[in-house]
């Protein structure tokens, strides 16, 4: 009886080693472990080992065994096989960057990288981490799409979408993926990952082109609620919480005003006018708004428009 | 996608198997590090399963040659295992993002960048990287932060609590620093609490290190992101939300009640009224609030006193 692992690695050898592609009845009369069975369990555990590499990344290909196209037999193309020329110093930078990137707790990369030949982690108790919300399979799924030009079906807040996808992009801890409509490959729409579901990949591969030169860095290029041009405002807050204001907006100085140590007023650049509300309320009544008039007047309307 | 046993056993071998016939007799203290095996006993028990493996045929000429001799991995006859295996796009996905989150940071360096260079090449040959990946910018105190979490030094903290005028000072044991949801987060040891505490790093108004030591923990850290869980004296609230407000659910531990095609009714848990109330200030006409006393009259002081702002 042989073990699922042998009969596995066997399995690979035998396909790797043959010069034709090799049916399934050749399989199964060479491989231990397949011989001694009946038809119906053959098929079933045929069936599983070949799941099995297909997870791993193994596309076993039926191609007919000569020109009559009477008889079908299995391959292993030579695109299952990578080739990538990474030095060392390159792979203990992957390692690193996977060890730091965690999914449900735990390195979302590791795996992976024993295929690149694995790589020694200088500090296994890095106590830094990030995570980029890979846990669920949607990412992985918009990814194949990309790389595979594939058409990509889903549902987006209840309507039902039809996108050629380009390219996806993780921003302030959400995953978007930006594409087009089949048909209008110049009508770019982006779309954020946890508001869509029902993701189905199109079978036909290459069934598009994204335009050229078009980046990752091109999804959500422009937030469409930040103007493009920063203004500033003028902020007088509580002297104790000056230094809360210049966290969240870089570049915020302090000004002389009035003479009241306990306060201090702070010219704030912003781009984003609903965003420096939702700070500025976050400081209850400990600041408030001075110019220019129209943020002052949004400040008012916006409190004043809350009926409790 | 998960990898049963025997899957994960194959992907390490076929990692294992190129990487040995492209450096020939390597060190077996290498090799176990290299490849995550947990000692000698479990690198032997796979090259025991090559040994029994090779090409149709099955004669000792066939089968794979593996073994540990001298402190060395010898591998031989193993051609049909000489190259690597593709990534999986899910693989990719998770090596290529990662490389591009920590590029980004102060971790980041030239390696990084080649090596995401020959990934993106290996993916999509002469096209620019089809995904990106961001981090919040890092905090000024993320060094000291990161460097008292490595050599147990118990630190000191002024953090600001639900109450903006109110401030903490707490003596911590620094644990480990992650980026969850787009916000950077400490968890650590307080000592004020007497428990473990998750901090959000940009309500931290400053750092001292102190001259007092901890025990650092020996396992890896854990950096599951624990949200906010109601405890018994949470306070909850209903609210009705508009279009522009269901965003909520989203970010926030929330029951939706009740969705009318209007509005949507949730139920919300809070440890603060000041949460609940904040939360409506912001969201304006965009949500009314259908039940909870407590939030009610919170927000009700709290848009007054910031309106009376505007009146001076």
């Amino acid at each position: 009886m042989s073990r699922p692992l042998e009969r596995l690695i066997n399995l690979l050898a035998y396909l790797v080693d043959s010069p034709s592609p090799v049916t399934s009845e050749q399989i199964r009369q060479t491989i231990p472990g397949y011989d001694d069975l009946s038809d119906s369990a053959f098929h079933k555990k045929f069936e599983r080992d070949k799941a099995s590499l297909r997870k791993l990344g193994f596309n076993l290909t039926l191609v007919p065994t000569d020109i009559w196209k009477v008889e079908f037999g299995y391959v292993i193309p030579d695109e299952n096989f990578l080739s990538i020329d990474l030095t060392e110093e390159e792979r203990s930078a992957l390692a690193l960057a996977v060890h730091m990137v965690r999914s449900g707790g735990w390195p979302a990369g590791a795996m992976p990288l024993l295929k690149l030949g694995g790589a020694r982690v200088a500090d296994p108790n890095l106590p830094v981490g990030y995570s980029l919300g890979l846990d669920s399979d949607y990412p992985a799924l918009i990814f194949q799409a990309i790389l595979e030009r594939r058409v990509l079906s889903f549902s987006y807040r209840g309507h039902d979408r039809e996108l050629c996808p380009y390219a996806m992009r993780h921003l302030r801890g959400n995953w978007y993926f930006a594409g087009a409509e089949p048909g209008e490959p110049d009508q770019v729409r982006t779309y954020r990952m946890d508001r869509a579901e029902g993701f189905k990949l199109h079978t036909k591969q290459q069934a598009f082109k994204p335009p050229k030169g078009y980046r990752a860095q091109d999804v959500l290029s422009s937030m469409p609620w930040e103007d493009p041009v920063a203004r500033q405002a003028l902020i007088r807050c509580h002297t104790r919480l000056a230094w809360w204001v210049k966290d969240r907006f870089p570049g915020t100085t302090a000004v002389k005003y009035g003479s009241d140590p306990d306060w201090t007023t702070l010219e704030v650049p912003y781009t984003n006018s609903g965003l420096l509300l939702d700070r500025l309320i976050d400081l209850d009544d400990m600041a408030v708004i001075l110019e220019p008039a129209d943020l002052r007047a949004e400040m008012i309307d916006r409190l004043k428009a809350l009926v409790v | 996608m998960t990898l049963s046993k025997t899957e994960q056993r194959l992907n390490r071998i076929l990692g294992l198997v190129p990487w040995v016939l492209a450096n020939p007799y390597p060190k077996v203290d290498e090799v176990i590090e290299r490849f995550g095996y947990s000692g000698r006993k479990e690198l032997a028990k796979d090259l025991n399963v090559l040994m029994v493996c090779g090409v149709p045929g099955y004669f000792p000429d066939d089968l794979t040659f593996a073994q540990i001799k001298d402190d060395e991995v010898v591998l031989d006859l193993a051609d049909y295992l000489s190259r690597p295996l593709k990534l999986t796009p899910s693989e990719a996905l998770g090596l290529l993002s990662a490389a591009l989150a920590v590029a980004g940071t102060s971790e980041g360096n030239e390696a990084l960048d080649r090596a995401i260079g020959k990934l993106t090449n290996s993916l999509m040959p002469d096209a620019e990287p089809p995904v990106a990946a961001e981090l919040p910018r890092e905090p000024e105190c993320l060094s000291t932060l990161r460097q008292a979490a490595g050599e147990g030094q118990v630190l000191e903290i002024t953090y600001v609590s639900t109450n903006i005028n109110r401030t903490t000072i707490r003596d911590i044991e620094p644990i480990s620093v992650h980026v969850s949801i787009g916000n950077w987060y400490l968890h650590a040891f307080c000592r004020r609490a007497n428990d473990h505490r998750t901090f959000r790093v940009d309500r931290i108004r400053s750092v001292r290190v102190t001259d007092q030591k901890f025990q650092t923990p020996s396992e890896p850290p854990d950096f599951r992101f624990k949200g906010y869980t109601p405890s018994a004296d949470a306070i909850y609230a209903r609210l009705a939300l508009g279009r522009k407000a269901r965003w909520l659910t989203e970010y926030y531990p929330v029951d939706v009640l009740e969705d009318t095609g209007e509005e949507l009714i949730v139920r919300i848990a809070m440890s603060d009224a000041r949460i609940g109330a904040r939360l409506l200030l912001r969201l304006g006409n965009q949500a009314r609030l259908v039940k909870g006393e407590e939030v009610r009259e919170e927000t009700i002081r709290l848009q007054q006193a910031i309106l009376s702002r505007y009146k001076q």
